[in-house]
């Protein structure tokens, strides 16, 4: 590689991270496709460790490359210690990545789609409105580092996302809906319409409850309210730094023992499916949670020689969003999170409730203070069940508690695993004594 | 350049195009605890092309500019597939013609600033936070810049050159108490300006620092509703939350039902209250002299006299609902297509003075600053950095994990009390819509008094 040759001759070691590839977004604003778009990205980051000192530099300027040398170097000379070495190669096993079928899609078939999705949702009520997205993409990842590791790999895309928008008299009620794959045979497109559908059936009748402590059923996509802080506490580099409310407690059960969470960038049907991290270190799964015992953090290669651990593969570009953006230098994130499901149906938890909320969307995730595991946040979609039946939505209500509090205590899940977002496979959580705030 | 971004113009067969072309080069630091965690220099091009082709946008992005051509026929190409399936063509409000070369102001152009001098500037207001009290268990300090130079031609003969500087600073206290007690204080600074911002801060420093130990003892809230004194900083956010959001004709334009929520004339909130989008305030981190659409700046009121008063347009909003474009078409990058977004947002400053607005509270939470806030249309949320109980007209102790929540229209009624202290303030991060995020805005307010908030809190 012609950049890794380049910086070789200036500095002790370097890492060559590349990026290419083109997705093709399509747009519906109230039910009306809006437009369509080719991005192309190419880019390249350089990290270069120099006299003992870690340097960073990005660019997409691909014939430029000895600014981009310069600048990584220029880093290296007021940088950070590196404190770690960039990893040799090694087997790694290969995961499927890539979807001829998903990388075949047409902007016409998008669209087509698109449109079928929002037919179904104005079919069901003309009073919807609908904003879609589509987007396909394919993108090429290539890792390689003067220690002789070269990998590469090509993975497909296809997301939906869904807004939908019902306006009463003063009262809006309006929900995301979204579902990611690799390929398209995973990509059951008359999902989101159909959850979508459930939602406005649910939120036809309003319902209100007083404040004060209940049982709350967090649907899968509700349950990020705990996760957001969860992952923090899990960070290894907030465990090494001491922030980390889970730093003394390894093998300790200081969870429910009915959780069980882990972390593997090669779960077959991940929309973030990968081989190995943004650094080159191969997917491993990782025992997060066991029967309510912690059991590992997570480590990306800095924080892992920081705190003489070995690296989990969860060395990621740009975090949980950021899809391995090269302008980022690499952090700790989780590549594919699985929650380990329950015995019992989401039907069955719901009508096990006497008076609760199941709630499904908040406002305001992650504001606060996550690293304690403190939340209150206002619920956007959420509704009230009254002796085991789902009876309206609930709003101008919020949710508050404290996360390691409420999975230390009795938790039951739910059977049904669902994906959410691209890194998260999660069933519905049960918990008890949430505390309610209502605006009387 | 300028040519070669042309003959894309002249490659093109829709009935409007646009190129723009953006040169950034930028600079992070971030520092956690001791330890110097990313030093990062580094730079990038691109540019977008977006056509109109028989009422249907087409798009297409490039990093090289000898590729502005066939980008120019793929936007068009996958333009015409837009069209086929539209029951109604996109068009545009007319706009002035604009020909115009912006240049930076900054006092110490951040450019020139070396490496090391950023790192270590960075570094002692990290340490300065450190060695605060032992408590604090880590610290976060961040420093970004960032020197855009756009370039926007379009098919109507629009020509601009702008540049945008954008320096950032954000300080993060955590300490630590008993087992689960962390308390984070942070506090951050932006401008569209140079790098002296970021000097002599070692008062934002110890002020980060010191809160973090104070949150330490104070008590949650209790949740409930109560009368809340915001903060400028806090009272910022909840306007550009609360109601900015609401403004942006992209939310509405196609739906007749919130058109009718949103009647302009429709009183809004107290007669005195004034709300304002201003697309250039000297040294402000929202400032946009032309916008993505290459359209000039404006002074927008939203609300005037506690009626609403206009909204926020694009091009495509303003002549769909037959009203004036008003240079919010805005994109945070040449990676994406403008849509409307806030600029410099505030509250104008009103009569009262802090005692005045304090005195009248029986029981009540003095709310400052802000960790963020979310809408969703009616629905907002904020969290405040920390809080104080009001008893009496008189600060109590401070208490922590405010989260204000509320119902908007209902939210700006209940406003009772408007300060004569008004504060427009730059900090890091930005707003995020759309999948956008962040775009550098500001939001301004006096103090300001609302009656009936919902704190959420155990």
């Amino acid at each position: 590689m012609e950049l890794l040759d380049e910086a070789r001759k200036k500095v002790e070691s370097a890492e060559v991270f590349q990026k290419t590839g083109n997705s093709m977004p399509v747009s519906f604003n109230a039910g009306e496709l809006e437009s369509v778009k080719h991005v192309e990205t190419t880019g390249v980051a350089l990290r270069v460790i120099d006299g003992g000192k870690l340097g960073f530099s990005t660019t997409t300027n691909l014939d430029g490359y000895s600014d981009v040398v310069e600048k990584a170097v220029e880093t290296a000379k007021f940088g950070e210690s590196a404190e770690f070495v960039f990893p040799e190669a090694t087997k790694t096993n290969k995961v499927e990545t890539f979807d001829s079928d998903v990388a075949g899609l047409t902007a016409k078939e998008l669209i087509e789609y698109g449109e079928e999705v929002i037919a179904k949702l104005e079919e069901f009520d003309p009073d919807l409105e609908v904003n879609v997205d589509l987007t396909k993409s394919v993108g090429k990842r290539r890792i390689a580092n003067s220690n002789g590791l070269d990998v590469e790999e090509e993975k497909t895309g296809l997301s939906l996302s869904l807004e939908v928008k019902k306006v009463g008299e003063d009262d809006i009620f309006t929900f995301h809906e979204s579902r990611s794959a690799q390929k398209l045979d995973q990509f059951d497109l008359d999902k989101p319409a159909e959850k979508a559908i459930q939602k406005v059936k649910w939120a036809q009748r309003e319902s209100g409850i007083e404040s004060g402590t209940y049982p709350v059923i967090l649907t899968p996509r509700g349950t990020l309210v705990l996760l957001v802080s969860l992952i923090s506490g899990l960070n290894g580099q907030n465990v090494y730094q001491g922030t980390s409310p889970l730093k003394e407690d390894l093998g300790e059960e200081v969870f429910s023992e009915n959780l069980t969470v882990e972390d593997y960038g090669g779960v077959e049907d991940s929309p973030s499916r990968r081989s190995f991290d943004d650094e080159g270190t191969p997917a491993l799964r990782t025992k997060l949670i066991s029967n309510g015992k912690l059991k590992s953090f997570l480590y990306d290669l800095k924080t892992a020689g920081q705190s003489g651990k070995k690296p989990t593969g969860n060395g990621v570009k740009g975090g949980l969003l950021g899809s391995s953006d090269f302008r980022s230098p690499p952090s700790i994130s989780p590549t594919t999170l699985v929650i380990s499901p329950g015995e019992k149906k989401i039907g069955k938890l719901i009508s096990n409730i006497d008076k609760g909320l199941m709630v499904d969307q908040v406002l305001g995730l992650g504001q606060g203070n996550p690293l304690s595991g403190e939340f209150s946040n206002n619920v956007s979609v959420a509704y009230k069940i009254e002796n085991g039946t789902i009876t309206g939505k609930v709003k101008d209500t919020m949710i508050a508690g404290n996360v390691y509090e409420l999975l230390g205590r009795k938790i039951e899940l739910g059977k049904e695993l669902e994906w959410v977002g691209s890194v998260l496979k999660a069933p519905a959580i049960a918990l008890e004594d949430v505390n309610v705030v209502r605006k009387s | 350049m300028l040519n070669k971004i042309k003959e894309g113009l002249k490659v093109s067969k829709g009935e409007f195009t646009e190129i723009r072309v953006e040169k950034a080069q930028r600079t992070n630091i971030k520092y956690e605890k001791e330890k110097l965690m990313n030093l990062d220099s580094s730079e990038e091009i691109g540019g977008i092309v977006r056509t109109l082709v028989q009422g249907g946008w087409g798009i297409a992005t490039f990093n090289s500019l000898e590729e502005i051509p066939e980008k120019a026929k793929k936007a068009q190409e996958v333009g015409k597939e837009v069209a086929s399936h539209l029951n109604e063509s996109i068009k545009l409000a007319d706009v002035p013609l604009e020909e115009d070369e912006v240049r930076s102001d900054q006092q110490r152009d951040f450019r020139e600033v070396a490496l090391e001098e950023k790192r270590d500037t960075l570094k002692a207001y990290n340490r300065e936070m450190l060695d605060y009290d032992d408590r604090i268990e880590s610290t976060k300090a961040v420093y970004s810049d960032s020197f855009r130079e756009l370039r926007y031609v379009n098919s109507e003969g629009t020509e601009l050159y702008q540049e945008i500087p954008d320096i950032t600073m954000l300080l993060m206290a955590i300490a630590k108490g008993d087992k689960n007690n962390v308390q984070t204080a942070l506090d951050s600074i932006g401008e569209a300006s140079g790098f002296e911002l970021v000097l002599d801060r070692e008062e934002m420093a110890q002020d980060v620092a010191s809160q973090a130990i104070s949150l330490l003892s104070a008590d949650s809230v209790r949740g409930g509703q109560y009368t809340v004194l915001l903060n400028p900083k806090l009272a910022g956010v909840f306007i550009h939350e609360a109601f900015g959001h609401l403004c942006e004709a992209d939310h509405f334009y196609k739906n007749d039902r919130l058109q009718e929520i949103m009647t302009l004339g429709r009183k809004f909130g107290p007669e005195n209250l004034n709300v304002v989008d201003e697309g250039f305030i000297r040294g402000r981190r929202g400032n946009i002299p032309y916008d993505e659409e290459g359209v000039s700046r404006q002074k927008t009121y939203l609300i005037k006299n506690g009626k609403l008063n206009s909204f926020l347009h694009n091009r495509e909003t303003a002549a769909k609902m037959g009203q004036e474009p008003t240079g919010n078409a805005r994109a945070i990058s040449y990676r994406h297509e403008p849509i409307v977004r806030m600029t410099n947002t505030y509250i104008e400053k009103g009569e009262k003075s802090f005692e005045d607005l304090i005195g009248s509270i029986d029981h009540g939470i003095y709310a400052k600053d802000a960790y963020g806030g979310q809408t969703q249309l009616e629905q907002f949320t904020f969290s405040a950095g920390h809080g104080f109980l009001i008893e009496d007209g008189e600060i109590g102790p401070m208490v922590r994990d405010v989260v204000l929540t509320g119902n908007i229209f209902k939210s700006l009624e209940n406003i009772s009390g408007i300060g004569n202290d008004l504060d427009i303030i730059g900090s890091a991060g930005g707003c995020g819509k759309g999948g956008q995020m962040p775009l550098p805005v500001t939001d301004g307010s006096p103090h300001l008094r609302i009656e009936d908030v919902t704190i959420g809190g155990r």
